[in-house]
C-alpha cells in the first residue's frame, strides 16, 4: 500500500433547482449546437431482453411529491453483465449503455424510464444478486446525491438469495427497495426521502 | 474471488463525511423536508465502473464547451468572458480521463434560461448557460463562457447567491458521481451564502473556490479562472488488462 498523501475530495453541493439546464437542456427549451441530450437512452431495438417499464415519484417529509428532480439508473444487460476495466472489449454490450437519466414530470412529478429486465448476476458459485437498478436522486434541497436500489416483488426466490438483500433482512424499511408489479411489464418504485416508510439509502 | 465478484466489489474508498455538506442543514431550508433521516446502510457489493459508454467524443456538439458561443443568435453574449480549466484527478493524484462534465449557470446578470426562475433580472438572448466537454488523456477540461451574476433567492430571509458555475461529473464509475458548484475567488457571497456554508470544513469550502489565473487568460479577450476537481480514488491496485 502506497503511503502517499492522498488529495482530498471536492466536496458536493446541491444541484439546486436549475438542474435541467445541465442535465435535459431542451427540456428548459435550451437547443444549441449539440446533436446528443442524455435522457433516456440506454437501450435500443436492437438490444436483448425483456422490455419493461418502470415509475414512480419522490416524496418529502410532508409527503409532497417533488417535481425538480433527476433520477439517474444504472443496471446490467439481460445476461447480468456490464461493462468496467475488467470487461473485455469484445464482450461489450454495444446495444445496451448500463446507464439512463429521466426527469420528473413538472406536472405530475412522475419519473419514469423503459429499459430491459436486468439479469441475475451469478457473483460465485453460491451467492448472487439478484434482479436490480440503482437509482441516484438529485435535487434542490439534496446536498450529496442519493443512492437507492430497486428491486423487483415478483422474484422472492432470487432476493432471498441476494448478497446485499441477506444483510437487511432485518431492516424494518427492507420493503422500501422492492418495485409493484402494477400490470405486466410495469414496476412502480416510489421513493420517501423521509416519514416512516422512508426509503433506504445506500452509503456506497 | 472470481471474476463476478471482483467486477461487483467496491473497491473505492469512503465518501469523505467530513468534507462533503449533510444531508439536513436547516440554514438551507429546502433540506429540512429532503434530506434522509435514517443512516445510510453500508455496501460493498455494487456494480462500480461505468466504463465510458456514457457519452462519445463523437456525440459532443463541437462548441458544447464554448457557451459564449453554443446558443448564440446574433452576437456576442453580455458579461465577462472567461475561460473555465482545471484537472480532473481522483485521490490517488490519478488523472481521470474521457470522463464527461457538464455545466449551467445562470447569464452574468443572474438570471437562468430556466422557466422556474423568477428574479426580475433579465435574459441574454445569446447565452443559454449549457455546457459540456470530456477530459483529455490527462484529465484536463476546458470550458469558455460568461462569469455568472449573483442573484437573490426564496430562502426565508436576504439571501443572495454568490456567483457560482454547477458542475456535474461522470468519473470512469457510477461511484464516483458528483455535483458541486464552482464559486470566484474574492467572492464576499460565499462567506453569507448557507449553500456554500453547508459545507463544514473550510478547506473543502475553499477548494470549491476557484483561482484567477491571468497566465491562462487569452489576450484582449477572456480572463481565465482555475478549477480543480477530486473525486474518490480506486484502492484496489490497478488492474492489469487481461489479455
Amino acid at each position: 500500500m502506497s503511503t502517499e498523501k492522498k488529495l482530498k475530495q471536492t466536496p458536493s453541493q446541491t444541484a439546486g433547482p436549475y438542474l435541467h439546464i445541465g442535465f435535459l437542456p431542451k427540456k428548459v427549451g435550451i437547443n444549441s449546437s449539440f446533436s446528443r441530450e442524455l435522457n433516456n437512452l440506454i437501450l435500443s431495438e436492437k438490444t436483448d431482453g425483456t422490455r419493461i417499464e418502470i415509475s414512480g415519484k419522490i416524496y418529502d417529509g410532508n409527503n409532497e411529491v417533488l417535481k425538480d428532480a433527476i433520477v439517474e439508473i444504472w443496471q446490467v444487460d439481460s445476461n447480468g453483465n456490464y461493462q468496467s476495466r475488467l470487461t473485455k472489449k469484445n464482450q461489450y454490450n454495444k446495444n445496451f449503455s448500463n446507464w439512463g437519466r429521466t426527469s420528473c414530470d413538472f406536472n405530475t412529478g412522475l419519473w419514469k424510464f423503459n429499459t430491459i429486465k436486468p439479469g441475475i448476476v451469478q457473483l460465485n458459485k453460491s451467492e448472487i444478486l439478484a434482479p436490480h437498478i440503482w437509482l441516484w436522486i438529485v435535487a434542490r434541497g439534496i446536498n450529496l446525491g442519493l443512492y437507492t436500489c430497486m428491486y423487483f416483488s415478483d422474484e422472492n426466490t432470487h432476493n432471498r438469495l441476494d448478497r446485499n438483500l441477506k444483510k437487511l433482512f432485518n431492516n424494518s424499511n427492507l420493503q422500501s427497495l422492492f418495485a409493484v408489479n402494477v400490470e405486466k411489464y410495469k414496476y412502480e418504485f416510489n421513493i420517501h426521502l423521509q416519514g416512516n416508510k422512508e426509503t433506504i439509502f445506500f452509503d456506497v | 474471488m472470481d471474476f463476478f465478484d471482483k467486477n461487483f466489489h467496491n473497491s473505492f474508498y469512503p465518501i469523505d463525511k467530513n468534507i462533503h455538506p449533510k444531508s439536513f442543514f436547516p440554514d438551507y431550508k429546502s433540506s429540512i423536508l429532503r434530506s434522509p433521516k435514517k443512516k445510510f446502510v453500508s455496501i460493498d457489493t455494487i456494480i462500480s465502473d461505468l466504463y465510458g459508454n456514457v457519452l462519445d467524443k463523437k456525440d459532443l456538439g463541437f462548441l458544447d464547451n464554448d457557451l459564449t458561443r453554443n446558443f448564440n443568435k446574433h452576437n456576442e453574449p453580455i458579461g465577462e468572458r472567461i475561460v473555465v480549466y482545471g484537472k480532473l484527478l481522483d485521490e490517488n493524484s490519478k488523472p481521470i480521463p474521457n470522463s464527461l462534465i457538464e455545466i449551467w449557470q445562470a447569464n452574468s446578470s443572474g438570471k437562468y434560461r430556466h422557466s422556474g426562475d423568477t428574479y426580475k433580472a433579465p435574459l441574454d438572448p445569446n447565452f443559454g448557460g449549457w455546457g459540456r466537454c470530456l477530459t483529455d488523456e490527462n484529465g484536463n477540461y476546458y470550458f469558455k463562457t460568461i462569469k455568472p451574476g449573483a442573484y437573490p433567492w426564496p430562502n426565508g430571509g436576504n439571501n443572495w447567491r454568490p456567483a457560482h458555475i454547477h458542475f456535474s461529473i461522470f468519473g470512469l464509475s457510477f461511484l464516483q458521481r458528483l455535483v458541486t458548484q464552482m464559486y470566484f475567488e474574492g467572492d464576499p457571497l460565499i462567506a453569507k451564502c448557507p449553500i456554500a456554508q453547508s459545507i463544514n470544513d473550510k478547506k473543502a469550502l475553499e477548494s470549491l473556490i476557484s483561482k484567477l489565473d491571468l497566465n491562462k487568460s487569452i489576450h484582449m479577450d477572456y480572463i481565465a479562472y482555475q478549477f480543480n476537481i477530486i473525486l474518490r480514488g480506486d484502492k484496489s491496485i490497478p488492474l492489469e488488462k487481461s489479455e
